[in-house]
């Protein structure tokens, strides 16, 4: 998270995109920049679990990051054109067509306005005009945050539908909660994977590689980001706001 | 695209944003039909607390819509004197009525010259391209 916030501060005083994708070194909830988490997920349960919890400066619901690959896009916020949400996505989806995954983008009669109790519902729930889709259902969950002149988008592509873990957080959970990593073949309704698409997990190398190809397909001379000294110190200034619990429990 | 509600009695910024003047020194401050618009639907309002002091320009809270969290600037500097209180359980409110119900924040404007900086109704629309 603070990675990302300093390269969007870094896309304020440059004219630089970057695309990161990374994974988590161990299964991870993130929650959206407004989401309510009080009394819907449970602090002291997740701790026992072992479950860290952060919330993202992007918008968007709750998302387990287990089996599945974050990326991050900072941008100018004119640098992607006029609709850069769409920009992005439509990146992700020449990404998937290089993995072999026939994705499309859910109609915008799929908007969710989620209101009251359903504002507690996991990302993957239910797909938005503009995400992504495999018949019908979620394969990624993309939202963004614009700040001063630059963007970040966060967004998350699954590999195995482990969103289920998001249950055993909720005060009302009934399980004594075995291994995560039990949780993770829980089968989910509602999202897609990379799994069911190709009949195979591809690893978080090929989903960068094909999304770094993706990214060279529209811009031959992009390169690899260098983390460079001011951006590490940006970065490590940031981390205390991202590990503070009064910023992930604020509401 | 629909044409965008551009009402001739309110003052605007280039950041979508609009100023209602009242006779007592304060002003309604929220965001334009063109913004709400181009947002989409609105999930969250996130606001200042009463008393807090916005300067012109700077960012006075965040909004949410489905596909993006987006900053709100302040049109002029002043203090905080109200929030609007359904925005927390009612965001749609700045999608359906953005300049009556969906109101953001009430200040008292500390420079009524500040003004003279915005914009008239005729120029926003020319800035949106309406």
């Amino acid at each position: 998270m603070a990675l990302d916030h300093a390269l969007l501060t870094r896309a304020q005083r440059t004219d630089e995109c970057v695309l990161r994708t990374y994974a988590w070194s161990r299964p991870t909830v993130s929650v959206g920049r407004h989401q309510r988490t009080v009394g819907i997920y449970d602090r002291a349960r997740a701790a026992r679990l072992g479950i860290p919890v952060v919330r993202r400066p992007t918008g968007g619901r709750a998302v387990v990051h287990g089996r599945e690959v974050t990326y991050s896009v900072t941008a100018p916020v004119t640098a992607l054109g006029p609709a850069p949400y769409d920009a992005i996505n439509h990146l992700l989806l020449d990404a998937l067509a290089r993995l072999g995954v026939a994705a499309s983008l859910a109609p915008a009669s799929h908007a969710v306005r989620p209101d009251g109790d359903r504002a507690a519902l996991p990302c993957f729930a239910a797909a938005a005009g503009g995400e992504i889709v495999t018949d019908g259902r979620k394969l990624a969950g993309s939202a963004q945050w614009q700040h001063d002149g630059a963007l970040l988008q966060h967004g998350s592509i699954l590999v195995d539908d482990d969103q289920e873990l998001l249950t055993c957080l909720t005060p009302d959970a009934m399980t004594p909660l075995g291994p995560v990593a039990t949780a993770r073949h829980i089968e989910v309704r509602g999202a897609a994977s990379l799994r069911a698409a190709l009949g195979r997990a591809p690893t978080v190398g090929d989903v960068a590689d094909a999304l770094a190809a993706a990214v060279r397909a529209r811009d031959p001379d992009a390169e690899p980001l260098i983390v460079d000294e001011e951006l590490g110190r940006t970065a490590e200034s940031l981390r205390a706001l991202y590990a503070d619990d009064t910023w992930t429990w604020r509401r | 695209m629909a044409a965008s509600n551009i009402p001739a009695d309110l003052l605007y910024t280039a950041d979508h944003e609009y100023l209602r003047l009242a006779d007592d020194g304060t002003a309604s401050v929220g965001i334009t039909d063109f913004a709400q618009g181009e947002l989409g639907d609105i999930v969250f309002v996130e606001l200042p607390p009463v008393g807090t002091a916005v300067a012109a320009h700077a960012t006075f809270g965040t909004i949410e819509a489905v596909k993006a969290v987006s900053d709100l600037k302040a049109p002029v500097s002043g203090e905080v004197v109200e929030i609007n209180p359904r925005l927390d359980a009612e965001p749609a409110l700045v999608n359906t009525d953005p300049y009556g119900d969906g109101w953001l924040i009430r200040i008292r404007v500390a420079d009524p010259a500040a003004r003279d900086g915005l914009l008239g109704a005729a120029d926003y629309a020319t800035a949106i391209g309406a």
